[in-house]
């Protein structure tokens, strides 16, 4: 995995890792299910795509979405 | 016949005029409901308009009320999501010019508050090209310190959205200057790759101001094709001001700076970081009040409004 990595934009390769300070938990499935509701609003809103172009982006986002309505959340 | 009390149209001077007034009578009228949205679809339009000053708009604003009157019983605007403030989306070319790889840097102009009259969430987001990447974000809510925000679109429900306060960021809050004045940034970098054939990974790096390191902070791995990558739908926008609210005023400056994204081909060779351009991107401006500052097209920008 290390040789995949993208060089960075200043041209070094040095990096600390910090994953474990920022292990955070999931925030909650209504800000999810937000999110993903501004996308789909997002996209149907674009003026650049048909509307079939729309549907077929909307789909999955949808079908996210419906995943995210069903599963209740977790206790805090 | 009967006669005008104008000239008629040069081009149509010739053509005789009927009174068809009384046959036009009988139409019902469009209903004070009708009319009311009518009128505060203008009065939005005036509000947001993105070429006019704040102050210019306030004027015309105030003219427009002042010329409708009370009785127009005109309501608060009410929030509509998924709003673009401001900001570039991929043209579909770009947008899927990649095969292995693709990675996105950029400079995110936050300051500690929004201001004006944000009292919902503002987002200044983007994604790397990738529909299964991770969008690392800044988040407002209200008027709050910002807090930091990665959604991993390749994970599944309930598990695709983490938020890391501001306090947690001060190393990663920096200063840069662009158009002769300063700004506080966040410098991100996220990418998107395959690590093993069928197998992709999100990453998201910020860099440590205090430090000059990158900090790897980030990352997920899953199982993807380059079609998923490729779909339609999330992948699409760069980086945008996500709007919550319907209108917008007072707000402080944010943005992008600094925009760059690297592809890598089917070879597994990162090619060079290169500029967002004009030939890549498209503007989108969705009339919610913010004014541009400046624009170096496409790759850097503040508005405020």
């Amino acid at each position: 995995m290390e040789g995949s990595r993208p060089p960075f934009p200043d041209g070094s390769s040095e990096f600390v890792d910090r994953r474990d300070e920022f292990a955070a938990s999931p925030a909650d499935r209504d800000s999810e299910r937000r999110f993903i509701e501004s996308r789909i609003a997002l996209i149907a809103s674009d003026p650049r795509l048909s509307d079939a172009d729309k549907e077929r982006a909307i789909a999955p986002l949808q079908a996210a979405l419906e995943d995210s309505s069903e599963a209740p959340d977790s206790p805090a | 016949m009967p006669e005008t009390n104008h000239p008629l149209p040069p081009l149509r001077s010739g053509i005789e005029v009927v009174d068809r007034r009384d046959d036009f009578r009988g139409a019902a009228l469009a209903g004070v409901e009708a009319e009311r949205r009518f009128i505060e679809s203008k009065r939005h339009m005036l509000r947001t308009n993105p070429w006019l000053q704040p102050n210019e708009r306030a004027r015309a604003t105030q003219a427009f009320a002042d010329m409708l009157g009370p009785s127009a019983g005109l309501a608060p605007e009410g929030p509509i999501p998924g709003g673009v403030g401001y900001g570039f989306f991929y043209n579909p070319a770009f947008r899927s010019s990649f095969a292995t790889g693709t990675s996105l840097y950029w400079e995110i102009v936050c300051p500690d508050l929004p201001g004006g009259n944000v009292t919902d969430w503002l987002y200044i987001t983007a994604t790397n090209r990738s529909a299964k990447g991770v969008e690392a974000l800044i988040r407002y809510d209200g008027q709050n310190n910002f807090t930091f925000g990665v959604f991993d679109w390749a994970r599944g429900e309930g598990d695709r959205w983490r938020v890391h306060q501001y306090a947690e960021l001060a190393p990663y809050r920096a200063v840069e200057s662009a158009h002769g004045a300063d700004y506080q940034v966040v410098v991100v970098m996220n990418s998107t790759y395959q690590d093993t054939p069928g197998n992709w990974v999100n990453e998201v790096y910020l860099l440590d101001a205090t430090t000059q390191q990158w900090a790897f902070l980030y990352s997920f791995a899953y199982p993807a094709t380059l079609q998923d990558q490729t779909a339609d739908g999330v992948g699409t926008w760069g980086p945008i001001v996500e709007t919550f609210q319907d209108a917008y005023s007072g707000t402080n400056p944010m943005g992008a700076l600094k925009t760059q994204l690297a592809a890598r081909d089917a070879a597994g060779n990162w090619g060079p970081w290169a500029a967002l351009t004009t030939t890549q991107s498209d503007p989108r401006v969705d009339n919610k009040g913010f004014v541009q500052q400046f624009v170096d097209a496409n790759y850097s920008w503040t508005i405020h409004s």
